[in-house]
C-alpha cells in the first residue's frame, strides 16, 4: 500500500525536516530573546515597571522652628488646608466650578485659570484652588465634596504667623524663581527643589534656608496606566520605600522676643528702622523695619492688588531699612567729629565756643538748630544740647579727612556684614572721595555740613548701632549677627554663632570717657536733648539726630513730595551708661519731628523692656512711644526753619540743610547756666585748656 | 456493546499526544486569561473563552471524527467560494470595529471571515496540488493555479484592510508550496526577484510619505504619542517577570493596564510577567512539541492532500507563534496577530481547533488505510 501511494506524494520529506529545523531554531531564538529580557535585563525592566505603576507624591517637610535667644518660640508651623480639584475626576465641570466660585468668593474664570495653569502637572494630581482655608471653609468643603467629585481638601504644614512679626527679620516665603532653582539645585539633594517649591525669600528664612528646609517625604501611590489611584483593588504589590518628611533644623536666634515685641509695639506707628544690639558681642536683640508687611499675605498667595500696594507705597515696605536704608546720620554723627577732634588733639573737651545761633565761613552762613543760640558751650554741652555751632567750629579745625578716618574706624562707610538682607555700605565723605566720585575738589564749606552728619554723609541704622556699640564697649567693633545656634531634630547643635571682631579701635581711654560722659548727659543731665526718656534705676546714654531731606525737593515722586521732604528722626542709645548691655538705634524716616521727641521715646521703650525682663520689680515696663504721632499719617506742618535761603552758598550742594529741629512743645527747658554741669568732666589729654587761635565768632 | 464497538472503530488513529499538547496550551491560556482580564472582577471574557473552546472542540471532533477527509477535500472548493464571498462582503458591507473593517455582522453573530480564510487557504492549496497528478517536480509556470487561488483571497483580505492576516495567509500558503517538490531554481529566482523588486521600489519608486504609510500600515497599533509604546510596555512586562515571574495576578504591568491588548495580542506578556522565564519556557516547549508533532504527522500522511493540509496547519501555528512572540519580545513590529490557543478571541480559536480537526481526520484516515 505504501509503495503504491508514495509516487503520488509530491511533498518532499527532506524539506519537512528542514522546516522542523527552522521551527526549532526560531523558537530557540525567541527563547534566547526571553532569556535576554527576563534574566539578563530583568532588573532594569523591573525598575521600569515600578516606575510605571508608582507615582511619587512629595510630602512637604515642615520648616524648622525659630526660637529667640531664650527658647521662646518666634515662629512655628501648623497644618493648613487647601481646596484642591482633581480635574480628571470632575463629572460636571462647569457646575462644580460655579458652586466653588460661589462658596469661596472666587470667580469661575480664576478657577478655570488655575486649572489651565496646572495642565503640566501629572494626571490626577490635585490642583490647588485656594490656599489656607479657614476651619469654616474646610467644613464647607467637607459638606459638599460628596456631591462634587474631584473636589477635596489637602493638608500641608505651613508657617503659623500669629501677629505682625518683623517681616524683614524673619523673611517671607514664596514660590521659587527659575534662577533660584538653578542656584539651589546644585547645592541640595536631588529633587528637593523643583518648580513651585516654596523657599525663603528674605531675612532668616532665606539666610538659613538650607537648615530650615528639612527634607521632603515621599509617598508612593499605585496608579494605573491612566494615572488613577489604585487602592481598592484586591491585590497587593508590597511596600515601596516611602520616606517620611523630615522637619528642618530649628534656629535659636540672638533676638530677645520680649525686646523685639516691645520694639514692634513702640515703633508700630512709625516708618524706618529699629535695631538693638548687645554691644559686648554684636548679637542682634531687636530688628524692625517699617512699614512692616504681613508674612501670611505672601503665604496665602499674594494678590496683584497686594503686590501693587506694596510696590506703590512711598515708604517702600519691602526694603529692609536696617541694612538697606542709607540716611544722613545728622547729629548722631557729631560723636565722630568729637572723637576725631579729641584723638587728633585739635581741641580739648573743655574748649568753649560761643553759639550765637549761626556760623559763618566766607560768604556762607550755617545756622544752629537753635536760632537764638546756646551761648558759650563746651564739648559736653555741645553734645548734650546738640549745639551745631560748636561742631561747625571744631569740624572746620579737624578737617574732613580726619573725621572720615575715625568714622571709618567705627565702621561707617562699610557693610557691617550682618548678611541678612541687602546691605548698603553708606558713604563717609572725604576729599579723595569727592574728587573720585564727583570729580570736583573738596570745599571747606562741605566740611561744615559733614561735621554735623549732613551733607554727603549716608549711614545705615545697623552701621550707626554698630558704631555706638563700639563706643559703648570701649572700642571693639563687632560683626552683628542673628544666629545663636542651629539645633537638629536629635537636639544636637549643628552650628552656633559666635562674636566676631571686625577690629579693635585704637582709641584712648580718656577720649572714650569724655564721649561716654557727653552721651550720658544727653539723657541724664537736665539740659540734655533726650532728658525726657530717663528710666528709673538705670541710666541711658544716647544721641539724638534730625536729618533733613530738603534735597529731596528734586524727587520725581511729585505725589509724595511734601511727605518725602520731612525730617528723619534718629536716636542712638545704650544702657546702662556705665557698662552698656544694650544698644538701640531708632530711625523714624520722614517723621517731621525731631530725634528727641520722635525717636528717643521708642528707644526708651525698647531699653525699658530689656531691663523689665531682667528684673520686673526694679524696672517697671515703660511704654508710650507708640502713642506719638505716626509719620505716614502725620498732618503736622513742616518746620518753618527748614528752608532757609539765607544760608545757601551758591557753590555748595543744594539745600543740604544742617540744623536740628525740635518740635517746640517737647523741647527741653534748658537751665540758665549749663556751665554748672561742667565740673568733674573727664578731659582728653594733650590739648587741655588750649584755645585754638581762630575761634573768634562773628555777630 | 454498541458504544465500545463505535469507539473502537472511530477513535482509532486519534493523535492523543497532540491533543494533550493542545489542551495543555488551552488550559494555560484559560488560566492566564483569568488573570489578564481581572476575571475575579469581570469574569465575562473568561467564560466566553470557555464557550469558544467548547464550540471549537465540538467542531474539531465533527471534522476529525465524523467527516471523512475525502469529503472535506471534495467540499474545499465550495468552502473557498463561500469564504471569498464573505471576504468580499466584509470589504463592502463590513462593520468597523476598532477602526478597521474586519467584521461581518449576520444577525446576532459577528464573524471575522479572515480567520476562516486561513483555514480554507490551507485546504485549497493542498487540494490544488492534489489534483495535479503526474508531476514529480514543479517549476514556476506549473504553479499558475495556486497563484490565482491564493491571490484572490489574499487581495480581498488586504482590502479589509488587514495586512497582518493577508500576510499570514500568504505565508502559510507559501510554506505549503515550499514543502512541495518545487525546483530550487524556481524558489531562488522568485525569492531573488521579489527581494530585488521590493528593494528597488523602496529605494527608487516610493515617496517618503508612502514609505511611512507602509510603516504605519505595518504598525497600526503604534501609539501616536510615540511609536513603540506598546512594544516597550510589553518588553517591560516580559522583562520584569525575571526568572520565576511576579506571581499569579501580581503582574503590575498587566493588572494596571499598562499593557495594551493584554487579553488578545499581548496575552503572552501577561504570562511572561507573572510566570517569568520558567513559565515561558514551558509554553515554548509545548508549542515546539505541537509543531514538531504536526510535521511528523505530515510526513506520515499517505497522500498529497493530507500531507499538505497538515503542513499548512503546522505553518499556521508556527507563523502565529513567531509573529506574536516576536511582537511581544520586541523584535517584530506590532501587528494584530494573536497567539493561537492562548489569546482571547473566538474566531481565531475556532479556526485553530478546526485546523486540528483536519489533522485528526488525516491521522484517522492513515490508520484506517
Amino acid at each position: 500500500m505504501d509503495t503504491r501511494q508514495r509516487p503520488e506524494l509530491v511533498v518532499d520529506p527532506s524539506r519537512v525536516m528542514i522546516g522542523a529545523f527552522i521551527v526549532l531554531a526560531v523558537i530557540s531564538g525567541l527563547v534566547m530573546r526571553l532569556w535576554y529580557l527576563q534574566i539578563v535585563r530583568g532588573d532594569d525592566f523591573l525598575i521600569a515597571s515600578e516606575r510605571n505603576r508608582l507615582r511619587e507624591v512629595p510630602r512637604p517637610a515642615p520648616r524648622g522652628l525659630i526660637y529667640d535667644r531664650d527658647g521662646s518660640l518666634m515662629l512655628t508651623n501648623r497644618p493648613f488646608f487647601d481646596l484642591v480639584i482633581v480635574p480628571q475626576y470632575l463629572s460636571e465641570r462647569e457646575k462644580t466650578i460655579a458652586i466653588l466660585a460661589d462658596l469661596f468668593h472666587l470667580t469661575p474664570e480664576a478657577i478655570e485659570k488655575r486649572l489651565e495653569n496646572a495642565v503640566s502637572l501629572p494626571k490626577f494630581a490635585p490642583v490647588e484652588i485656594k490656599k489656607n482655608l479657614s476651619l469654616h471653609e474646610v467644613a464647607l468643603v467637607e459638606s459638599v465634596k460628596f456631591f462634587l467629585p474631584g473636589v477635596d481638601v489637602e493638608t500641608k504644614p505651613r508657617r503659623a504667623y500669629e501677629r505682625n512679626e518683623s517681616a524683614h527679620l524673619l523673611g517671607y516665603l514664596d514660590e521659587i524663581t527659575g534662577r533660584e532653582l538653578d542656584a539651589y539645585k546644585g547645592r541640595y539633594p536631588e529633587g528637593e527643589y523643583e518648580s513651585q517649591s516654596t523657599v525663603g525669600k528674605m531675612g532668616v528664612e532665606k539666610k538659613f534656608e538650607a537648615n530650615l528646609r528639612g527634607r521632603k517625604g515621599i509617598d508612593y501611590l499605585q496608579v494605573d496606566a491612566h494615572g488613577r489611584l489604585q487602592t481598592k483593588r484586591n491585590f497587593d504589590f508590597g511596600d515601596a520605600s516611602a520616606r517620611e518628611p523630615k522637619r528642618g533644623n530649628d534656629l535659636f536666634l540672638t533676638l530677645d522676643k520680649e525686646v523685639q515685641d516691645a520694639a514692634l509695639e513702640a515703633f508700630k506707628n512709625k516708618n524706618g528702622a529699629l535695631v538693638a544690639l548687645d554691644p559686648n558681642t554684636g548679637e542682634v536683640l531687636a530688628y524692625v523695619s517699617n512699614p512692616n508687611f504681613s508674612l501670611s499675605m505672601f503665604q496665602d498667595g499674594l494678590t496683584s492688588e497686594d503686590w501693587q500696594a506694596l510696590q506703590s507705597n512711598p515708604f517702600k515696605p519691602l526694603l529692609d531699612k536696617v541694612t538697606g536704608g542709607a540716611y544722613p546720620p545728622a547729629s548722631t554723627y557729631k560723636v565722630m567729629t568729637a572723637i576725631a577732634a579729641l584723638e587728633e588733639e585739635v581741641v580739648a573737651p573743655s574748649r568753649v565756643y560761643n553759639c550765637n545761633g549761626s556760623f559763618s565761613l566766607g560768604s556762607g552762613k550755617w545756622r544752629c538748630w537753635k536760632r537764638t543760640g546756646h551761648g558759650p558751650v563746651n564739648l559736653y554741652q555741645a553734645i548734650a544740647m546738640s549745639c551745631d555751632v560748636w561742631f561747625y567750629q571744631v569740624g572746620n579745625l579737624v578737617g574732613v579727612d580726619k573725621i572720615a578716618k575715625w568714622a571709618k574706624l567705627f565702621g561707617f562707610g562699610e557693610k557691617t556684614g550682618l548678611d541678612l538682607n541687602m546691605e548698603l555700605p553708606g558713604i563717609v565723605p572725604s576729599t579723595a572721595w569727592k574728587l573720585r566720585t564727583r570729580g570736583v575738589p573738596w570745599l571747606q564749606g562741605d566740611t561744615i555740613n559733614i561735621s554735623i552728619g549732613q551733607g554727603y554723609n549716608l549711614t545705615t541704622p545697623i552701621q550707626l548701632a554698630n558704631a555706638y556699640a563700639a563706643i559703648a564697649n570701649g572700642g571693639t567693633l563687632y560683626r552683628p549677627y542673628v544666629l545663636r545656634k542651629i539645633v537638629n531634630a536629635a537636639g544636637q547643635v549643628v552650628e552656633s554663632g559666635a562674636p566676631k571682631v571686625i577690629r579693635k579701635i585704637e582709641i584712648k581711654e580718656s577720649v572714650l570717657a569724655v564721649i561716654h560722659q557727653a552721651l550720658k548727659d544727653v539723657v541724664q543731665s537736665p539740659f540734655g536733648t533726650a532728658q525726657k526718656i530717663r528710666l528709673e534705676n538705670v541710666t541711658i546714654s544716647g544721641k539724638t539726630g534730625t536729618a533733613q531731606n530738603a534735597a529731596l525737593k528734586r524727587t520725581k515722586d511729585t505725589e509724595n513730595v511734601q511727605l518725602l521732604q520731612k525730617d528723619h528722626a534718629w536716636f542712638a542709645a545704650y544702657s546702662p551708661s556705665e557698662s552698656p548691655q544694650i544698644v538701640v538705634v531708632v530711625l523714624s524716616e520722614y517723621d517731621g519731628g525731631g530725634g528727641s521727641s520722635q525717636a528717643a521715646p521708642i528707644a526708651r521703650d525698647v531699653i525699658s523692656a530689656f531691663w523689665h525682663k531682667r528684673d520686673p520689680e526694679k524696672f517697671p515696663q515703660v511704654s508710650g512711644a507708640s502713642q506719638t504721632k505716626g509719620a505716614g499719617a502725620s498732618s503736622s506742618p513742616l518746620s518753618g526753619s527748614q528752608h532757609d535761603g539765607t544760608r545757601q552758598p551758591s557753590a555748595r550742594p543744594p539745600a543740604r540743610a544742617n540744623q536740628e529741629v525740635i518740635v517746640p512743645p517737647e523741647a527741653p527747658e534748658l537751665p540758665q547756666n549749663p556751665a554748672l554741669y561742667l565740673e568733674e568732666r573727664p578731659q582728653a589729654p594733650g590739648v587741655q585748656g588750649e584755645q585754638p587761635g581762630n575761634e573768634s565768632e562773628g555777630e | 456493546m454498541f458504544l465500545t464497538q463505535w469507539f473502537r472503530e472511530n477513535l482509532r488513529g486519534i493523535p492523543w499526544s497532540l491533543l494533550l499538547t493542545v489542551y495543555a496550551l488551552l488550559a494555560i491560556g484559560l488560566y492566564n486569561l483569568y488573570s489578564a482580564t481581572g476575571a475575579n472582577v469581570t469574569p465575562d471574557r473568561f467564560y466566553t473563552q470557555i464557550n469558544w473552546i467548547l464550540i471549537g472542540s465540538g467542531l474539531m471532533i465533527v471534522i476529525g471524527v465524523f467527516i471523512d477527509i475525502r469529503t472535506v477535500e471534495r467540499l474545499t472548493f465550495f468552502g473557498y467560494i463561500m469564504v471569498c464571498l464573505a471576504l468580499f462582503g466584509v470589504d463592502f458591507f463590513g462593520t468597523v470595529v476598532k477602526g478597521s473593517q474586519r467584521w461581518l455582522v449576520l444577525g446576532p453573530v459577528r464573524i471575522q471571515p479572515s480567520e476562516p480564510a486561513k483555514f480554507i487557504i490551507i485546504l485549497i492549496t493542498a487540494r490544488s496540488f492534489a489534483i495535479m497528478k503526474g508531476y514529480s517536480s514543479f517549476t514556476l509556470l506549473d504553479l499558475w493555479r495556486q497563484i490565482i487561488l491564493i491571490g484572490l483571497p489574499f487581495l480581498l483580505i488586504l482590502g479589509n484592510p488587514d495586512l497582518g492576516t493577508a500576510g499570514l495567509v500568504a505565508m502559510i500558503a507559501s510554506a505549503q508550496i515550499l514543502f512541495v517538490r518545487v525546483s530550487w531554481r524556481s524558489i531562488v529566482s522568485v525569492f531573488a526577484l521579489s527581494v530585488t523588486a521590493s528593494l528597488v521600489a523602496w529605494n527608487f519608486v516610493l515617496y517618503p510619505y508612502q514609505k511611512s504609510r507602509v510603516l504605519n500600515f505595518l504598525n497600526p497599533m503604534g501609539d501616536p504619542q510615540g511609536a513603540g509604546y506598546h512594544s516597550l510596555q510589553s518588553m517591560i512586562a516580559v522583562g520584569s517577570g525575571g526568572l520565576t515571574g511576579r506571581g499569579y495576578q501580581q503582574g503590575t504591568q498587566s493588572q494596571l493596564n499598562f499593557l495594551p491588548e493584554r487579553h488578545t495580542d499581548f496575552i503572552l506578556s501577561v504570562f511572561a510577567e507573572e510566570h517569568g522565564f520558567v513559565g515561558c519556557l514551558v509554553v515554548a516547549i509545548l508549542f515546539a512539541a505541537l509543531i514538531v508533532q504536526l510535521l511528523q504527522i505530515a510526513t506520515r500522511a499517505r497522500d498529497t492532500f493530507c500531507s499538505l493540509v497538515v503542513l499548512g496547519v503546522a505553518a499556521f501555528f508556527a507563523f502565529h507563534l513567531f509573529i506574536n512572540v516576536g511582537m511581544v519580545v520586541g523584535v517584530f513590529p506590532v501587528v494584530g496577530v494573536p497567539l493561537s490557543l492562548i489569546s482571547y478571541g473566538g474566531s481565531h480559536l475556532i479556526t485553530a481547533l478546526c485546523c486540528l480537526g483536519l489533522v485528526i481526520a488525516t491521522e484517522r484516515r492513515r490508520v484506517a488505510q
